[in-house]
C-alpha cells in the first residue's frame, strides 16, 4: 500500500510538471492567463502602463537585458505640458551624452538627415498641450558590444496633422553594464500627460 | 498517521509544482494573455475583392494592433490601385492625415496630407499582378486621435521595387471604440487573388483560466516564435538557416546584430542560397549624416542587402520582414542601422527588396557576406516565423 502511494506521488509530481510535451498537434487551451513567466521564445509583454495622472518620468526596472537580449518598446506620449516638450529614453538612467543617433526626418515636404550624440533617445515631442507621439523601438540589449536600436516615430500629432516622421538608428555606447532599467522622461515637469501609454516587450526563452 | 502524512505529501506534490516551478507544455493553441497574436488571417484570397473587413474587435481593450498586408494588384489593364485602411469603415473624406517619407529610384521625398479619407497605404501599383508588402503598427485606444506607423514596399514586379515608404498616420476620431478594421482597394476588385491580410492584437485574456508559470516546449499558435537563433563564437563568411518550409510558414522575421569581422563588408540574405544577381531587386531610402538619398537596382549584386560596416568591430543591426510563400515574387521590408561605433552611426536605411523566383519553396536562408569572415565573433541572428499553421 505504501509503495503504491509513493508511486502515485511520484506520478503526480511528474504529470503536474509536464503536460504532453511530445504532442505534435496543438493542445486547445482557450483563454490562458499565466500567473508566472510564459517561456516560449516569443516576445512577451513585461511592462505596461497608461498614465492616469501626469508624470515627469516613468521607470521600468528589474530588467535583465543580458538574459532577455531583445526588447520592443512601444510608446504613445501625450504632451502634459502647455508648450514645447519632448520625451526621451535613457538606459539604466544614464544621462551622459552616451547615445548615438542617425535619423531620417520628414516634415511636410522636407526630408532631412542628421547624425549626433545626445544624452537620451527621443520617443516623442510636441509643441502643444495634448499633442501626441507614437514610437516603436527595437533594442538589442545584451552587453559585450554597443547596444543598438531601430526606431520608427511620429510626433507633433494634432487631429489630422502628423507633424514629424522619423526613422532612427540608435546606439548606447556602454558595452559592459547589463540593462536593468529603462527610463522615459519628459524635459518639462508633468510632461508625460494623462493617457500616455508605455508597453515593453521582451523575449522569454524556453527552458 | 502514516497514511495522513502520505496523503498530505500527495496533495503537496500536486500543489507545489503549480506555484513553484514552470510546467512544461507541448504545442498550444489559445488566447495567451500578454502576447501579440493573430486575430485574423484572410489566407491568400481566391477571388479578387474590393475590401476585406475584420470585425468583432475591441480597440479599447486590445490597444495595439499589427496589420500585415501582402497585396496583389487585381485591376486589369495596368490601371493600378492603392491598398488603404479604415477604422470602423469611416470613409469621411477628411478624417485621416498622413506624413510620408519615400524613396523612389533616386528620389527621396516627403509629403503631408491633413484631410484624406483613409490610412495610407500598404501599397500603390500601376501594373496588374504586381505586389506590395506593408506592415502597420496601430495604437487603437480611444481618448486621443488614433495613430499609425506604417512601412510599405510597393509596385513590385520581377526585380523592380518601385517605392519604399514610411508613413505616419492619424485618424481624428477620439471617441469611438475601434470594432472593425477595413482594408480596401481604391478600385473595384483591386485586392487581387493572392492578397493576404493578417492582423495581430495584444491579447487580454485576464478573464481566462489561470495557470502558473508555463514553459512551452513546442509551438504557440498565432504568434511570432523563434525558429532558430545563434551567436557566432568564431568569424564566419556565411550562416545557413536550413530546413525551412516557406510555403507553410508563409512569413518570416529575421534580425541580425552584425559584428564586422574584417573591413568594409556588405552583409546580405539569399533565399535558397541563390547567388544570381539578376534575380534580385532593391529600392533603398537612407540617411547618412546630413545626406538623404534613394537608390534602385533591378539586378542587385548584394541580393537581399541587409547592410554594411566600414571598420572591423563596427556593429550593424538589421531586421527583415519576409513574405516567403511561393506563387508570386518574394518580397521583404528591411530596416538597417549601419556601421555603429560608440555614438557614431554611419547610416539608417529602409529597403524594399524582391527575389523574382515565384516557384521554388524557400527551404533555406543564407546570411552571406562580401568578404571572408565578415560575420565576426559576437554576430547574433534570430529567425522567427508567424505560426499561422
Amino acid at each position: 500500500m505504501k509503495k503504491l502511494l509513493y508511486l502515485i506521488i511520484a506520478g503526480a509530481l511528474i504529470f503536474s510538471c509536464v503536460d504532453d510535451i511530445f504532442a505534435t498537434n496543438y493542445k486547445q487551451m482557450g483563454k490562458v492567463y499565466p500567473q508566472g513567466n510564459f517561456s516560449s521564445d516569443c516576445f512577451t509583454k513585461i511592462y505596461e502602463t497608461t498614465l492616469l495622472a501626469n508624470a515627469t518620468s516613468v521607470t521600468i526596472s528589474n530588467l535583465a537585458g543580458n538574459t532577455t537580449v531583445e526588447y520592443r518598446l512601444n510608446t504613445k506620449v501625450v504632451n502634459g505640458y502647455d508648450g514645447s516638450c519632448y520625451a526621451g529614453l535613457t538606459i539604466n538612467n544614464d544621462t551622459g551624452a552616451n547615445y548615438g543617433i542617425q535619423h531620417l526626418r520628414a516634415i511636410n515636404t522636407t526630408v532631412t538627415a542628421s547624425r549626433y550624440a545626445d544624452a537620451f533617445l527621443y520617443v516623442g515631442a510636441a509643441s502643444a498641450l495634448g499633442s501626441t507621439s507614437l514610437s516603436e523601438t527595437l533594442i538589442h540589449a545584451k552587453s559585450g558590444y554597443v547596444r543598438t536600436g531601430i526606431q520608427g516615430r511620429i510626433s507633433h500629432i494634432v487631429t489630422t496633422t502628423v507633424g514629424q516622421l522619423y526613422l532612427v538608428g540608435q546606439s548606447w555606447n556602454n558595452t559592459t553594464d547589463e540593462v536593468t532599467s529603462l527610463v522615459i522622461s519628459a524635459d518639462q515637469a508633468s510632461g508625460l500627460g494623462i493617457g500616455t501609454y508605455i508597453c515593453l516587450w521582451g523575449k522569454e526563452y524556453k527552458q | 498517521m502514516k497514511k495522513i502524512i502520505l496523503l498530505f505529501l500527495l496533495a503537496l506534490s500536486l500543489i507545489i509544482p503549480q506555484v513553484s516551478f514552470a510546467k512544461d507544455y507541448g504545442s498550444i493553441d489559445g488566447k495567451i494573455n500578454d502576447l501579440m497574436q493573430v486575430v485574423s488571417d484572410s489566407g491568400e484570397l481566391g477571388a479578387a475583392a474590393t475590401s476585406v473587413t475584420i470585425n468583432n474587435l475591441n480597440g479599447n481593450t486590445d490597444k495595439e494592433y499589427e496589420m500585415i498586408v501582402r497585396g496583389i494588384d487585381g485591376v486589369a489593364g495596368n490601371n493600378g490601385t492603392s491598398f488603404i485602411m479604415r477604422f470602423n469603415n469611416d470613409s469621411g473624406a477628411t478624417n485621416y492625415g498622413f506624413q510620408v517619407l519615400s524613396g523612389s529610384n533616386t528620389t527621396a521625398s516627403a509629403a503631408r496630407n491633413t484631410g484624406i479619407g483613409a490610412i495610407y497605404r500598404f501599397g500603390s501599383s500601376s501594373i496588374t499582378g504586381s505586389s506590395c508588402l506593408g506592415i502597420a503598427h496601430i495604437y487603437a485606444k480611444s481618448g486621443y486621435v488614433r495613430t499609425v506607423i506604417l512601412k510599405s514596399a510597393e509596385n513590385i514586379y520581377t526585380t523592380t521595387v518601385s517605392n519604399i515608404m514610411l508613413w505616419g498616420d492619424s485618424w481624428n476620431n477620439t471617441a469611438d471604440n475601434i470594432t472593425e478594421i477595413n482594408v480596401l482597394a481604391l478600385d473595384a476588385d483591386g485586392i487581387g487573388i493572392g492578397s493576404r491580410m493578417i492582423l495581430l492584437k495584444k491579447v487580454d485574456a485576464t478573464s481566462g483560466k489561470r495557470y502558473g508559470a508555463m514553459n512551452i516546449k513546442g509551438k504557440v499558435k498565432n504568434v511570432w516564435q523563434e525558429v532558430t537563433k545563434g551567436t557566432l563564437t568564431g568569424a564566419a563568411t556565411s550562416v545557413t538557416i536550413s530546413n525551412l518550409t516557406g510555403n507553410t510558414d508563409v512569413i518570416y522575421r529575421l534580425r541580425v546584430r552584425h559584428v564586422e569581422g574584417v573591413n568594409s563588408s556588405s552583409i546580405f540574405l539569399e533565399p535558397n542560397g541563390d547567388t544570381t544577381t539578376a534575380n534580385y531587386g532593391i529600392q533603398r531610402l537612407y540617411g547618412s549624416d546630413t545626406t538623404v538619398a534613394a537608390y534602385r537596382s533591378t539586378s542587385y549584386g548584394y541580393h537581399w542587402w541587409l547592410g554594411y560596416a566600414v571598420t572591423a568591430g563596427d556593429i550593424g543591426y538589421y531586421e527583415a520582414l519576409i513574405y516567403a510563400k511561393s506563387g508570386y515574387v518574394r518580397t521583404a521590408i528591411i530596416e538597417s542601422v549601419i556601421g555603429v561605433a560608440t555614438t557614431t552611426i554611419t547610416a539608417i536605411e529602409l529597403h524594399g527588396s524582391v527575389w523574382n523566383n515565384t516557384a521554388d519553396e524557400i527551404t533555406s536562408l543564407v546570411i552571406n557576406s562580401e568578404d571572408a569572415n565578415a560575420l565576426g565573433i559576437g554576430t547574433f541572428y534570430v529567425l522567427e516565423k508567424l505560426n499561422l499553421n
